[in-house]
């Protein structure tokens, strides 16, 4: 990373609410938003939006038949465009990460050849079936006509995005970029996960936690506005945190369906930290990807390795606990999440009903939401693949 | 490079068949089309070697992705610089990803709602799987990146692939194209209108439309110097990698070409290299009547001087749309006509229309000094993507 | 019965014109009092996308078939009763 590049707004909606705020303030009542899925998807719990639509979020025409993640993806978007309504939009790019694509728009498409003459087909599904079309929609919506990329990487997809999206600005694409992630509780998929064995079938399933039992389904979207220090004191406006180093590689994992390995995290985690020019004991706060999967284990692992144990270590928050897996939107989610806490000083406590493992090897998870100075702050994701990603942010202060 | 099409499934034979206007449509042969309006598509008729299917851990997609890795990684010497790689990354662009199992598996139980197990052929085979495959088959623990942006992805995985090797994030990348024929893309695309029932005319007067197709091609990239070092030949330069969004609607171009043009400006300004360079332009040319007229009025923004403005040509005609394969595979054809001096021409063309007021090099392949080559993709979503490819003889700019 | 025949014509007509335009309310997200029968369909905010969408729920509505090369020049709502009536079966 060669730039100088600040966060300078963020766009959140999880099964929290709407808003960094109501994110950390779900994180900080430390209640899991994990529920029984329903009668259709018996034995499943998921985190999700209850009767979510675009239209209560943000009062215009043409979102209502989009897909869910399309929909998810705009609303995120949305508190971005306030700031940016007098933006020359050649001047916006967008980089969205999404997990799963619009899965749910392809098995829907698929049940409509088969149920429907061809000519009553819904020709809006079929193009949401692509999976660029979500940030498609958002360029629309919105008018930013930079440019506009995808990517997926599974659960490590936003802050692969966010990765992208500071290449794109380091390459001088366009001085803004909204980059981040979204996934849409996604039944279809989540039905073949459970099959394989790996959602939580008892709750709470906790990651981390003695009775981590698989992971729980989640969504949401999160988006945050990139640029450089310089555009966005010009501009006339104060930056929310630094993206002070990303790093980012795949150890081609396991079976596909765990994770990265420990001594790929620590990897990344010391290339991150050698970008930022840190040292360990500078970070003060890490945003855990942990999801209650068996691949928790290799994550501890890899952070108690690199930053130790006792009252020097940074202390660790776990956002799926509360919102579940939401694949793409999981990273940024974590970075605005981490953003707040530098903002509040307050750090969140590890969800309600954890229980310590034993046999992880001791991180600083504490039981109640703690006043910390929060300076830098260690954002991580993954993928079942084996990537593991990850960023550095800084505090205002530093930018 | 290496290239699995319906028109040839090494360098050799795509090239001639692109010299000669073997086309690439017939019958669709994986699912039963009686029931649909029309019946024409551009398939690929492959072999797995058994060797490889380990290394699948997707269905067809993957299949035609790991084909033309190999190729194009023997063709390049390259096997030894990549095996356990840590510094090598994978690149791959798609559109839909690997849905062929999915699809296959539902064939035969169209009459419900798909199955826990049907599921899991599309659950199992998420978007990333093709990557994950090419990395396994080297052993490669570098970036492994899907970029899975519609009918433009290959050529921005080509883009992205050459940033990470000039930046100096990787020392060599593997960039992919791929897509397996999909008969929810088939279905989608006619219930658009956009469908031939028999050719594929880009540029042509009362052109039908574009014809589905199928394919994948990769590219071996390195810096010259990591190429010269360990004495690998050349087969040209990426000089330039422009982009833009049409902000405008989701499966059409925006009608007076802005984005597309702005694409092609970007891509000539990062490369440094005056529009009066270009000799020839690769066109997205899909055949439909927005698309084609769109991309003329474009090409005419852009070289607005009718005598010096370069001719353009769609291999489209005959290979179909190739989706997230096709920006992949048409800079490999760019790539080829740099290296024979040869415009590949439009085939199929029939009448001049005057909303395609462009030298589209009709039917006949035509012999030209080219040193720099420009190719376009454009996707749903408005994505606009065009790479300024350089001859081996030219250096980069 | 001639002038009875006429008002059943007539009462036809317009419960087609009521539904079609609650039809291109609803792809519009708008109500039926909103919709301006003189406006383009451009102008009501529908799409290409949305323009297939509104011609497959008015097709399916009245059990019609409409031609594709007529679809491709629907732009107005008059346009789309005129369909309507040429297709219709008789009764």
């Amino acid at each position: 990373m060669t730039g100088h590049w600040v966060i300078s707004a963020t766009g959140v909606i999880s099964a929290a609410g709407a808003g960094g705020e109501a994110l950390h303030q779900a994180l900080c009542a430390a209640a899991p938003l994990a529920r029984p899925a329903g009668d259709d998807a018996p034995g499943l719990f998921t985190a999700s939006l209850q009767d979510f639509k675009a239209k209560d979020y943000i009062q215009r025409r043409g979102l209502r038949d989009l897909s869910r993640t399309s929909q998810l993806a705009c609303v995120a978007a949305f508190p971005l465009s306030r700031g940016l309504e007098n933006a020359d939009p050649v001047d916006v790019g967008v980089v969205l990460g999404t997990g799963w694509g619009c899965l749910e728009s392809v098995v829907d498409f698929e049940w409509e050849t088969c149920s429907l003459k061809p000519r009553f087909l819904n020709p809006l599904l079929f193009a949401e079936t692509v999976p660029n079309v979500p940030a498609g929609q958002i360029s629309i919506f919105f008018g930013w006509s930079g440019f506009s990329l995808t990517v997926s990487c599974s659960g490590a997809s936003g802050l692969e995005a966010l990765r992208d999206a500071v290449e794109l600005l380091e390459e001088q694409r366009s001085p803004m970029v909204v980059a981040g992630g979204a996934d849409a509780i996604n039944v279809p998929a989540l039905r073949v996960l459970q099959s394989d064995g790996k959602m939580a079938s008892t709750a709470p399933s906790l990651p981390m936690g003695r009775d981590r039992n698989g992971i729980v389904g989640g969504e949401g979207a999160c988006l945050l506005l990139l640029e450089s220090a310089d555009h966005a004191h010009g501009r006339g406006v104060q930056p929310l945190a630094r993206l002070r180093a990303t790093a980012g590689r795949s150890d081609g994992g396991g079976d596909g369906q765990t994770g990265p390995r420990s001594a790929n995290i620590a990897n990344v985690l010391r290339e991150l930290l050698e970008q930022a020019e840190l040292k360990a004991s500078d970070v003060d706060l890490v945003a855990s990807s942990a999801d209650a999967s068996p691949a928790d284990g290799e994550e501890a692992l890899a952070l108690h390795e690199i930053f130790g144990e006792g009252a020097d270590a940074p202390l660790v928050m776990t956002p799926k606990g509360i919102l579940g897996e939401s694949w793409g939107a999981s990273g940024p989610l974590a970075a605005a999440a981490a953003i707040e806490c530098m903002r509040t000083g307050q750090v969140p406590p590890r969800p309600q009903g954890f229980v310590t493992d034993p046999h992880l090897p001791p991180l600083r998870l504490p039981s109640e939401t703690t006043n910390a100075q929060v300076r830098n702050a260690v954002v991580l994701a993954r993928s079942a693949g084996g990537q593991a990603s990850a960023v550095l942010l800084s505090s205002p202060g530093a930018c | 490079m290496g290239v699995i099409t319906p028109i040839g499934q090494d360098l050799d034979s795509f090239w001639s068949a692109l010299q000669t206007g073997k086309q690439g449509a017939a019958p669709v042969r994986s699912f039963d089309t009686s029931d649909l309006k029309t019946h024409v598509g551009c398939e690929v008729d492959y072999e797995l070697p058994e060797a490889l299917r380990p290394h699948v851990l997707g269905g067809r997609c993957t299949e035609l992705a790991l084909l033309s890795v190999i190729q194009a990684v023997e063709q390049a010497g390259a096997e030894a610089q990549l095996r356990g790689a840590a510094d090598v990354a994978v690149v791959v662009g798609t559109t839909m990803g690997d849905v062929a199992t999915f699809e296959q598996d539902r064939l035969a139980h169209r009459e419900r709602q798909a199955s826990v197990q049907e599921l899991s052929s599309l659950a199992h085979r998420p978007l990333d799987v093709m990557g994950r495959s090419v990395a396994s088959l080297y052993g490669l623990t570098g970036p492994v990146m899907t970029v899975p942006n519609a009918c433009a992805a290959g050529a921005y995985a080509l883009g992205r692939a050459a940033s990470m090797v000039s930046r100096g994030q990787v020392r060599m990348a593997l960039a992919v194209g791929c897509e397996g024929f999909s008969r929810l893309a088939f279905l989608g695309f006619q219930r658009l209108g956009a469908m031939s029932a028999d050719r594929c005319r880009p540029f042509s007067r009362n052109r039908p439309g574009l014809l589905l197709g199928e394919g994948a091609a990769a590219l071996v990239v390195e810096t010259e110097e990591t190429a010269r070092r360990r004495g690998a030949s050349i087969r040209g330069f990426v000089d330039g990698f422009g982009l833009s969004c049409d902000a405008f609607h989701i499966t059409g171009p925006h009608p007076e070409g802005h984005g597309a043009a702005r694409a092609m400006q970007d891509a000539l300004t990062r490369a440094g290299i005056a529009p009066e360079k270009i000799d020839y332009i690769n066109a997205h040319g899909t055949g439909t009547p927005l698309n084609d007229k769109m991309e003329s009025l474009a090409l005419r923004r852009v070289f607005p001087d009718d005598a010096s403005r370069p001719p353009l040509s769609s291999i489209k005609a005959l290979t179909g749309h190739m989706m997230g394969a096709a920006g992949a595979v048409e800079a490999a054809a760019s790539l080829l006509a740099l290296e024979h001096g040869v415009i590949p021409p439009t085939w199929n063309w029939e009448e001049a229309d005057p909303d395609c007021d462009v030298d589209c090099v009709p039917n006949e392949p035509r012999a030209a000094e080219l040193r720099h080559v420009l190719s376009n993709s454009y996707a749903f979503g408005g994505n606009n993507a065009s790479l300024l490819l350089s001859s081996p003889t030219t250096g980069p700019s | 019965m001639h002038r009875l025949g006429e008002n059943l014509v007539m009462s036809d007509r317009e419960k087609v014109r009521k539904e079609v335009i609650a039809i291109v309310a609803d792809i519009a997200e708008l109500e039926p009092s909103e919709v301006a029968e003189d406006a383009s369909l451009e102008e009501l905010g529908i799409d290409s996308l949305n323009g297939l969408r509104l011609v497959a729920e008015v097709e399916k509505r009245y059990n019609i078939n409409i031609p594709d090369e007529a679809i491709g020049k629907i732009r107005t709502i008059p346009e789309i009763l005129a369909l309507v009536d040429a297709h219709r079966p008789e009764d």
